[in-house]
């Protein structure tokens, strides 16, 4: 019996008789009743590698006149006008039927934004869903009036509209996204469609001669369930996580990417609401991790594959100049990480890969792009010892469902007041149970200082915004609060949007 | 033999328009408002219609009469609990009377014990006068395995809490509208009653 490795590398995965090997696991909706999907069925089955990678278009300005009311501003930052619309469309993901996705602007995932560091953009997002929403731009130094914390009295009403307004100005470019953030809801949002890539770009990043223009591409992975119709229908009573059976990237099921032998800069990021990657080549090869959810590193860390845990970003260089291009070549993306229920990850499983994009390395091509030995040298240092306080967060489960010190999330109960311009220590725990939480800070990128007593290393150690408390773990966070624009309430909370929606979520404010 | 022929065309009509009143809403949905039937039409078969009884020893079945085209607020209980309960359900006391005010008559509240075997319709009647309970709530016993199915449906079924057999938990719904959640049952009974007035669609957000 062949492995399903050799099979991909004779060429003939994907075969009928083999799709039981592909993405769906079927255990993972036996061992749940009333868990994900529950009840509603597993989705038809697909072959991998039919459609080419979708690339999200590039979202292009507007002119000011085009919003009336929008803001103007007279502090000589520049600016640029967005307008994106929050609607339902028609797309086709599986073969036959097309399915009802939610989008930004008709597309799922939502079109790019390329923002240059410290130039300010404005989005209008008008809400023609059938439900309100709020919008959140993942990883930005954002106002509390346009971060899109959760809170109720922020939602963009049906039909209503809503201007974000995106200073930029944090201390380096970064891969970020967006996404919605609806109390209780975010989960059935984000399910259905609700995100896109936020590329905030910088001159210190593009004097890196890294990878660029079309060899640089996003890879957003999130798993679905789709129903006999090829429809998204979302159990809102699991609330363990949700994990779908079959793996998308860039909404597309398992897709193949033709390209060069040369470097190329992925950005992957998790949009998926539960599961858990670890991410590695078939072949074995190592690849540069050079980035974090917020920036560059300092250097380069060489390794062979990543954990990405939901929301996490990791920017990678892959060198395809190993492999002799031909018809034949093909290289897999790959998912090894096993995961059956919403709670965690169940480990890795080398032997069992899941490939998420198979790369078809057919054309020669030139490559003057470069790796340098330093990346970002921009990033901000944040001195432990300058930290006023060390606030103590445990995240745990209880009756239930899941708090954050023993309390639910309240829109109006204030659990932290930070003062501007103070640094702080975090000090974030696990409280066990085997559940996994992979935690969020709004507003402010920060370095991991330690977990359980160890530094970091890799991309845990460059500008981060998630991490994941494993259970039992003891994580510190640093980080300043610096940006007189970005006063007033954030929220901080689990990622595993299941677990975010059930409000295990709290509130700081940032005072004066 | 006439009124046979005329009761016959009539089931012909009803069936059918049955029939085609449930192919409609299983077509795959081409805009919004038929996203919405269509995820309340994929509910529709997740919620189990098992036989409960209420304190008034009424029977009631499940989705179609205590969950369709209803706003419920569905809380689990046992009449014998003297850990949450003594606190929860006074909290939705208050949310019950602020719904009263904001949305009266809109609001069914189910209180659902866990423990069906102890807690027959009469011991659920005392608990409902203990708290002076009015109206538009039932609270709601059965067999034991009906009970915990819908447990397990709602997901709010939790294997892992033995000793606490119930969980602090809300489970907020719009039938209609295909719209449901969860929350802390012990939340601030404002924020309890705004969470539900949000499900209902009665949401005080303004444009900015």
């Amino acid at each position: 019996m062949p492995t399903r490795r050799e099979l991909i590398k004779a060429g003939i995965y994907g075969s009928t008789a083999l799709l039981g090997l592909t993405g769906p696991r079927l255990d993972i909706w036996a061992l749940k009743d009333g868990g994900s999907n529950g009840g509603f069925g597993g989705s038809p089955r697909v072959a991998p590698f039919q459609v080419d990678l979708p690339i999200p278009t590039v979202k292009t300005p507007v002119p000011l006149a085009s919003l009336p009311g929008a803001p103007v501003f007279n502090d000589g930052q520049p600016t640029d006008y967005y307008s994106s619309t929050e609607q339902v469309a028609l797309q086709q993901i599986l073969p036959g039927q097309k399915t009802l996705v939610w989008t930004y602007d008709g597309t799922y995932p939502g079109p790019t934004y390329t923002p240059r560091l410290n130039r300010r953009i404005v989005i209008r997002q008008t809400n023609h869903l059938p439900a309100n929403t709020v919008v959140h731009q993942h990883g930005g130094h954002t106002q509390a009036a346009s971060d899109g914390s959760a809170f109720p009295d922020e939602e963009i009403p049906v039909g209503g509209f809503r201007d974000y307004i995106y200073d930029n100005d944090s201390d380096v470019g970064a891969f970020l996204w967006y996404h919605d953030h609806t109390l209780d809801f975010t989960g059935h949002n984000v399910f259905m469609g609700l995100s896109g890539l936020f590329l905030l770009g910088s001159d210190s990043i593009d004097a890196l001669n890294l990878p660029s223009g079309p060899f640089d591409i996003a890879l957003v992975f999130q798993d679905r369930t789709f129903d006999a119709n090829n429809q998204l229908v979302y159990n809102p009573f699991d609330h363990d996580g949700f994990l779908g059976d079959t793996f998308l990237v860039n909404g597309a099921v398992q897709p193949r990417l033709r390209v060069g032998n040369r470097k190329y800069k992925f950005r992957t990021l998790n949009g998926s609401n539960a599961r858990f990657y670890e991410i590695s080549l078939s072949s074995g090869r190592p690849f540069q991790i050079i980035g974090s959810d917020g920036g560059c590193l300092r250097a380069p860390f060489e390794t062979t594959s990543y954990r990405l845990a939901p929301a996490e970003r990791v920017e990678i260089v892959v060198d395809f100049s190993f492999y002799a291009p031909g018809p034949n070549t093909h290289v897999f993306l790959n998912n090894t990480m096993i995961q059956t229920s919403g709670r965690g990850p169940d480990g890795v499983d080398p032997t069992q890969p899941t490939p998420l994009v198979r790369f078809d390395v057919l054309d020669s091509v030139a490559d003057n792009s470069t790796v340098p030995a330093i990346l970002e040298t921009g990033l901000p240092t944040f001195n432990p010892a300058a930290s006023v306080i060390t606030r103590e967060f445990d995240f745990v489960r209880s009756q239930g469902a899941w708090q954050v010190n023993n309390r639910f999330f309240d829109p109006n109960r204030v659990d932290a007041k930070v003062k501007l311009n103070t640094t702080e220590i975090w000090k974030l725990k696990n409280g066990g149970g085997g559940w996994f939480h992979p935690i969020h800070i709004h507003r402010n990128e920060f370095y991991i200082l330690d977990r359980n007593g160890i530094p970091p290393v890799g991309p845990e150690a460059g500008l981060k915004d998630v991490f994941v408390l494993n259970p039992g773990d003891e994580v510190r966070v640093i980080t300043s609060y610096t940006g007189a624009k970005q006063l007033g309430k954030y929220v901080f909370h689990c990622h595993n949007i299941e677990h975010e929606d059930m409000r295990m979520m709290g509130r700081f404010d940032v005072v004066l | 033999m006439r009124s046979t022929v005329v009761l016959s065309v009539a089931t012909v009509v009803v069936l059918s328009a049955l029939v085609i009143r449930s192919e409609s809403a299983q077509r795959p949905p081409q805009d919004a408002a038929a996203y919405t039937a269509y995820q309340r039409n994929a509910l529709r078969s997740h919620f189990p219609d098992v036989t409960l009884l209420t304190q008034d020893s009424r029977k009631k079945r499940f989705y179609a009469d205590l969950i369709k085209d209803k706003i419920v607020v569905i809380q689990f209980m046992f009449a014998n609990c003297d850990n949450l309960c003594p606190r929860t359900t006074p909290n939705l006391e208050l949310v019950q009377r602020n719904l009263e005010k904001s949305a009266p008559g809109k609001v069914t509240f189910l209180s659902i014990t866990v423990d069906p075997e102890r807690d027959t319709p009469e011991a659920l009647k005392r608990y409902a006068a203990h708290f002076n309970i009015q109206r538009d709530w039932y609270f709601l016993t059965g067999r034991k395995e009906d009970v915990d199915l819908v447990r397990r449906k709602l997901g709010v079924y939790d294997p892992e809490d033995k000793k606490v057999e119930h969980m602090n938990v809300l489970t907020i719904g719009n039938e209609a509208q295909g719209r449901w959640l969860a929350m802390e049952a012990l939340a601030k009974p404002d924020d309890i009653t705004q969470t539900v007035l949000r499900v209902l669609g009665q949401t005080a957000t303004v444009q900015r």
